[in-house]
């Protein structure tokens, strides 16, 4: 996939991924696990990831913070340009001010983000122990506690991480990557362990932040209507690969590849008049296994002999991208 | 070999009535129990034969509480459990293990529930030998037959748990519940841990067993729009009580109990124009229950009279616990 075309005029978009290939090294090879990813991060808005387990969301996400896995993890091509600094040529002191600072993450589970033994409280503090501010450490808590919609200050700063349910874990978590106000905010699948209710709280938290500092956020998650509801933009990843992205309304109305098709009948709905719901069959290949051409042709069944032999890549009219040949 | 049953056609293949399940809370150096919470309080339910039914809820509301006290895995405190039509309470040894042979569990996390050190051969022979299901001659025979009815290659016999991916092993899981040749199958949660693509396939998979097999099967999930695609009846659960049921898409397009409400309109849709409302507030704890009625904390329709416990309210197939029901879709 081409790069994708500098947004117009002067604001160069915040965070840049750019032809992002991961591999994990072995003794005698090296696997690769994503290829050519390419996405950008604009102020104030969410952009989502969509895809299922083992596609590369989360390997692309960490490798935004210069987090690759040890050992083994490589970057095979592609850059990730910061305010249009890339952050791989950085030094690591460069980097950890970074991360952190200005890219924060909140994780999947509440409860394992979290260590057990330690107080909520001194958790929070713990932060500043590597990233020097010049502000108020406590009253910046407080106030973020009371922004993410806790005001009993006292209790929760002295619990510990079980005494807390999950939902208030997470917005302690929330606070937690707040706290040095980043301008980029990667939320990993923040509300895959939570309930319903709780996930509608939680993600109309992230939004309104968002709007309100400006904030950028990537969204993983691998629930469409979540996407639906809160992406402004949206990538489908697929075996490694982004096999769509597109403005969310006109992906929604017309989503182009037949594996972004599939995962909208995959997904059970409660206001479609129609409440059956298609699987796609068979499994995703395994990283360092994929399939030549299309990485979808043994799963689609529209693949020809072109879908066999030749990678697609194509343009829709409207900005958005997609890899397939129909 | 059929693993189909002929049953009456009304006669519930389980029902309780009033069902309690407690739990002690033990406080203080020498662990006195203190007080009891009632995690399930008061439940009515039933299955008939070839149904699938849903039981939705929070996390923490007791639904799995419910789910594991059916199976008789948890003491049951009080009320009465039939299974079709006679008591399961109070058996000898061999009634308990037929009545639990015939209602089987599938557990939510596919990773823990299969031994990683046995062949996927081992974990479901053992139950067969054990309840002389089958003779150890056939065991082979018969499980080459679970699996392709799960839609696995009986090459996987002799392979461990580590070779399989989430989605595979609950195929293993669901083996192994049928091997048992159940009435009923209580499912908790078991394709949350699934990617969407995988949770359809299973889904479809466990409806095709019920019109195959004639299979009931309880659906403990908190997925409502999953609960809407599978179930034909609905219980929602709140705080160890059951404060709304009936058909499933009556139940969710035009929902009477406030809490009901709350949920259906917390689930995001792929419609824009529709956001998700979330609910205030959080379930209470069990051990600080307010009196009354459980959800006047968060209810928007509260009332002086909500400090009573409301009764159970019945129109035609729709039962409903709250003093002050929605009539109009809204």
């Amino acid at each position: 996939m081409e790069t994708p075309k500098q947004s117009k005029g002067a604001d160069t978009p915040l965070l840049q991924v750019l032809d992002l290939s991961i591999g994990i090294k072995k003794p005698n090879l090296t696997v690769q696990l994503t290829e050519g990813v390419s996405f950008e991060l604009s102020a104030g808005k969410i952009h989502g990831l969509i895809g299922e387990s083992g596609c590369g969301k989360s390997i692309s996400s960490l490798a935004i913070m210069g987090m690759l896995p040890e050992p083994g993890g490589t970057l095979i091509a592609g850059s990730v340009r910061f305010k249009g600094e890339n952050i791989y040529q950085m030094d690591e002191l460069a980097l950890n001010s970074l991360r952190g600072d200005k890219i924060s993450m909140i994780f999947q589970e509440p409860f394992a983000a979290m260590n057990p033994l330690v107080r909520v409280g001194d958790q929070m503090l713990e932060i500043f122990e590597y990233h020097s501010v010049d502000f108020d450490r406590h009253q910046k808590i407080r106030n973020l506690l009371d922004e993410v919609g806790l005001s009993d200050h006292r209790r929760i700063l002295k619990s510990y991480p079980h005494e807390l349910s999950g939902g208030m874990l997470q917005r302690i978590i929330i606070a937690m990557a707040l706290l040095l106000d980043p301008e980029v905010l990667i939320a990993d699948e923040p509300t895959t362990a939570l309930d319903v209710t709780v996930q509608a709280q939680i993600m109309s938290l992230i939004v309104q932040l968002c709007k309100e500092r400006k904030m950028s956020v990537l969204l993983i998650s691998h629930n469409i209507s979540l996407m639906a509801q809160y992406a402004d933009f949206i990538s489908v990843m697929y075996a490694g690969q982004i096999v769509e992205s597109n403005e969310i309304k006109a992906f929604l109305s017309r989503p182009s590849h037949p594996y972004s098709r599939g995962l909208m009948g995959a997904v059970p709905s409660l206001d479609r008049e129609n409440k059956k719901i298609i699987s796609i069959p068979g499994q995703v290949p395994e990283p360092g296994n994929y399939p030549q051409g299309c990485r979808f042709n043994g799963r689609c069944v529209d693949a020809t002999e072109q879908c066999l032999n030749e990678p697609p890549n194509k343009n829709l009219e409207n900005g958005g991208r997609y890899r397939c040949h129909y | 070999m059929s693993l189909l049953k002929e049953n009456p056609p009304e006669e519930p293949i389980i029902e309780v009535r009033d069902l309690e399940t407690w739990f002690p809370v033990k406080t203080g150096l020498l662990g006195r129990t203190n007080y009891h919470i009632k995690a399930v309080d008061q439940v009515s339910l039933q299955v008939k034969p070839g149904e699938i039914v849903a039981l939705v809820g929070e996390s923490g509301c007791g639904k799995s509480t419910l789910g594991n006290s059916l199976a008789g895995l948890l003491p049951i405190r009080g009320g009465e459990l039939y299974f079709r039509g006679k008591s399961a309470l109070n058996q000898n040894r061999l009634q308990r293990e037929i009545f639990q042979n015939k209602v089987q569990v599938i557990f939510q996390d596919p990773y823990s529930c299969l031994n990683p050190k046995h062949t996927v051969f081992e974990i479901l022979s053992f139950p067969l030998i054990y309840h002389k299901i089958c003779s150890p001659t056939e065991v082979r025979d018969y499980i080459s037959h679970l699996l392709e009815q799960v839609g696995m290659s009986n090459e996987y016999m002799n392979r461990y748990p580590h070779a399989f991916s989430g989605g595979q092993r609950q195929r293993i899981s669901i083996a192994r519940a049928l091997g048992m040749k159940p009435d009923l199958i209580i499912c908790d949660e078991i394709v949350s841990s699934l990617d969407v693509s995988i949770q359809a396939q299973i889904v479809e998979l466990l409806l095709e067993l019920r019109n195959k097999l004639g299979l009931s099967l309880l659906f403990i999930a908190h997925d409502l729009s999953l609960v809407r695609t599978v179930s034909d009846r609905l219980y929602v659960m709140y705080l160890g009580k059951i404060v709304e049921s009936g058909n499933t898409d009556d139940v969710l397009m035009n929902p009477h109990h406030p809490y009901t409400q709350a949920l259906v309109q917390a689930v995001p849709t792929l419609d824009r124009s529709h956001p998700p409302i979330p609910l205030d507030g959080e379930v209470p704890s069990f051990t600080n229950m307010p009196i009354g009625c459980s959800f006047q904390n968060r209810c928007p329709h509260r009332s002086d009279k909500c400090i009573e416990l409301p009764g159970i309210s019945r129109s035609g197939s729709r039962e409903i616990r709250c003093f002050h029901p929605l009539t109009e879709k809204t």
